[in-house]
């Protein structure tokens, strides 16, 4: 878009009745999350990855998911496809599953049963239901909009070597968790961690970004983990072949490509 | 009415399978996964059919293997499932599943799918009116995997792409029914008197089956058309018996001539999914509905909605409505003293389903109701992964009513039933 000289001349009309910022400003810590959720989310223009996702229970026992996933951003920080082909449990292999993510609304999100060849969609307006039986919910995986929360700036300290700022969310509606505390990692603006707090304020749930690497020159989470410190049980997943703008296009999610799945994806 | 290949044809398609892999071995993959499964259904209402005779409605182990290859051309996959079938004989049979080849083509506007599969269209959940695609209902009710209710067609299936709407075509050269229960085998049913086993249409070109489906999106709302051409998937016709039946049988059902014309819209309503469906069932050899021994035509609709209460907690509710067309006439001509089916048909399913302990745990109940014919058939299922690998499931299916309605017939098949499953 372009905007002419008299749309430049309105908006320093604009800014000149903002109160002026008062001098060595903290940062803001909404524009803070807002990024790290930009570069955690909508890195490129899309992505594709592989995903093995290991669940480990409070006996040690494990279960493992793996599977692929792409994904296209129609508005980055707003509406993006997502698409996911299963390799492993043998028992959900060539299923798939497709999400129209609309941070403003409810996701729609579909699933096929080859066996039944049955396309089914299905209900989406509980954003915090677990993924796949994992310790992430949905919105851990696509990212939870910063709009959602109302952000505080605790601190600035190191986490584990690394200069971050850390920031407390307090949902703005009734949810899952009373609040939220995320580590942000100054130089690669990700979330390096985060603290969700339940409604007796106490710990639940931990969030770790374990490896950062920069991928097609996005720094990108390569190795995460969610730990619900309560029922003593967790999640890693491991992100590879991670590839970004790779022209996805939007016909890749639709139930064509449910029932036929692109074939790149298929012949892992 | 066993559909089975012999083993020859099921180690011909893995033959053909592997070869497809191994021409192109750079660009191939082949893969195989499957499960071995022991399941057991005991019937838990005395039925004098069974007396003495049969006390299970399942006991058998069944291997599934499941093959694919894919290459530059495309892929094929073939699910065989090996069953010893104690309920039937105890022999061990190949069933061939699934044994398709496909691919894509018109510079990618057009996706083939040819030979044996699954196939499914439509809203409802558990409750078809335009999905014409065959159905086994007696492993529905039996208490196999709800994977079963689905019988695969010899077909070849077309997908256009690039219109303003995706068009797909399923030619099914050899009509194939719903698979319903045998009689005196598994399951006791109501049988009209004096009638004989179904006739099948003549295995012609003409009596194949043709199915269209038109669907597009419109934001997150799925719309779809539908156009059946065929016959009555159940046999809802009555002729004479041919040559050669027993004595004192002088009917036999058999499949009358079928078309339907259907809609139906799914999407986002009020934080869950709902969706709503009609079609016309157009009874080609009873158009003035003047014949009572072949079904009328009939107007069928659905409508349904579900919604996530509380995390993985799921509620389904859904109706499902029949008007028969030319009701006064079909009374006026039905002879005196035969059973009267009801102008309007009701039905009502209700589904809920949690899943617990990390989505490992899985409790379902399923329940159809129909006030107009006084039955229902509640299915409820338990499973839990013990491992990636291995799942248990225990169940029952219960059925309301009396004869002769849809659920009321199956009311001494009340059953119990475990399954033990090993995937690879």
């Amino acid at each position: 878009m372009r905007f002419g000289i008299p749309a430049l001349a309105a908006a320093a009309a604009a800014l000149m009745t903002l109160p002026a910022p008062a001098a060595a400003q903290a940062p803001d810590a909404e524009a803070l999350m807002k990024q790290a959720h930009l570069n955690m989310y909508y890195a490129g223009d899309d992505g594709r990855s592989m995903v093995e996702m290991t669940m480990t229970d409070k006996r040690g026992k494990t279960r493992n998911r793996t599977f692929v996933m792409l994904r296209r951003d129609t508005v980055d920080g707003g509406e993006q496809k997502y698409f996911t082909y299963f390799y492993e449990p043998s028992d959900v292999r060539r299923l798939t599953f497709m999400v129209w993510k609309d941070p403003e609304a409810d996701d729609a999100r579909w699933i096929y049963v080859p066996a039944v060849d049955l396309v089914k969609q299905i209900s989406a307006n509980d954003k915090g239901s677990s993924f796949v039986g994992s310790d992430f919910s949905y919105e851990d995986v696509s990212g939870r909009p910063w709009t959602d929360d109302t952000h505080e700036l605790l601190r600035e300290e190191e986490l584990d070597g690394v200069a971050a700022y850390v920031i407390q969310s307090v949902p703005k509606e009734k949810d899952s968790f009373t609040r939220k505390v995320t580590w942000i990692g100054k130089e690669s603006m990700l979330p390096l961690k985060e603290e969700y707090y339940d409604r007796k304020d106490e710990l639940e749930r931990v969030f770790r970004s374990e490896a950062v690497e920069t991928v097609g020159g996005y720094p990108t989470v390569v190795r995460r983990s969610m730990t619900n410190v309560k029922k003593n049980h967790s999640t890693t997943v491991e992100f590879a072949e991670i590839e970004y703008d790779l022209g996805v296009t939007d016909d890749v999610f639709t139930e064509r490509r449910l029932k036929n799945p692109p074939s790149d994806l298929v012949s892992k | 009415m066993k559909r089975t290949v012999g083993p020859f044809l099921a180690a011909a398609l893995l033959a053909a399978a592997l070869l497809a892999a191994a021409s192109a071995p750079a660009a191939a993959d082949v893969d195989l996964h499957g499960f071995v499964e022991g399941a057991w259904g005991v019937r838990v209402t005395e039925d004098p059919v069974f007396e003495d005779s049969q006390d299970y409605t399942l006991s058998e182990t069944r291997a599934q293997i499941r093959l694919s290859a894919y290459g530059d051309a495309g892929e094929v996959f073939v699910r065989t499932d090996v069953l010893q079938d104690h309920v039937v004989d105890g022999d061990t049979e190949v069933i061939l599943r699934e044994g398709f080849f496909r691919f894509t083509t018109a510079k990618d506007h057009l996706d083939v799918k040819a030979g044996r599969q699954a196939l499914t269209w439509g809203t409802g959940d558990l409750v078809f009116v335009n999905d014409l695609f065959p159905k086994d209902w007696e492993s529905f009710f039996a208490g196999r995997e709800d994977q079963y209710l689905k019988a695969p067609a010899d077909a070849l299936r077309l997908g256009i792409f690039g219109l303003p709407f995706d068009v797909d075509v399923v030619l099914t050269p050899k009509f194939t029914p719903d698979r319903l229960p045998a009689p005196g085998e598994r399951l006791s049913f109501y049988l009209p008197p004096m009638t004989g086993a179904p006739d099948r249409p003549e295995e012609t070109l003409e009596n194949g089956e043709v199915a269209l489906r038109l669907s597009r999106y419109v934001g997150n709302t799925t719309l779809s058309l539908y156009g059946y051409r065929g016959f009555f998937k159940t046999p809802l016709g009555l002729g004479p018996a041919g040559a050669g039946s027993p004595p004192g049988v002088s009917f036999a059902p058999y499949h009358p001539e079928l078309s339907v014309g259907g809609a139906s819209v799914r999407g986002a309503l009020l934080g869950g999914v709902a969706w709503a469906e009609a079609g016309y069932y157009d009874s080609r050899e009873d158009g003035d509905g003047t014949d009572p021994l072949v079904e009328n035509s009939s107007l069928r609709y659905l409508g349904g909605w579900e919604k996530q209460w509380l995390p993985d907690l799921n509620v389904t509710v859904q109706y499902y409505g029949e008007k028969m067309m030319d009701h006064g006439e079909y009374v006026a001509a039905l002879p005196a003293g035969a059973p009267k089916e009801d102008e309007l048909r009701h039905l009502w399913t209700f589904r809920v389903e949690k899943l617990l302990h990390y989505q490992l745990l899985r409790l379902s109940a399923f329940t159809f109701w129909s006030p107009t014919d006084e039955d229902g058939h509640s299915r409820f299922l338990t499973s839990y992964k013990l491992s990636d690998e291995v799942e248990v499931a225990v169940g029952a299916n219960l059925f309301f009513g009396e004869d002769p309605t849809m659920f009321g017939q199956f009311d001494r098949n009340d059953s119990v039933f475990g399954r033990l499953r090993y995937s690879f």
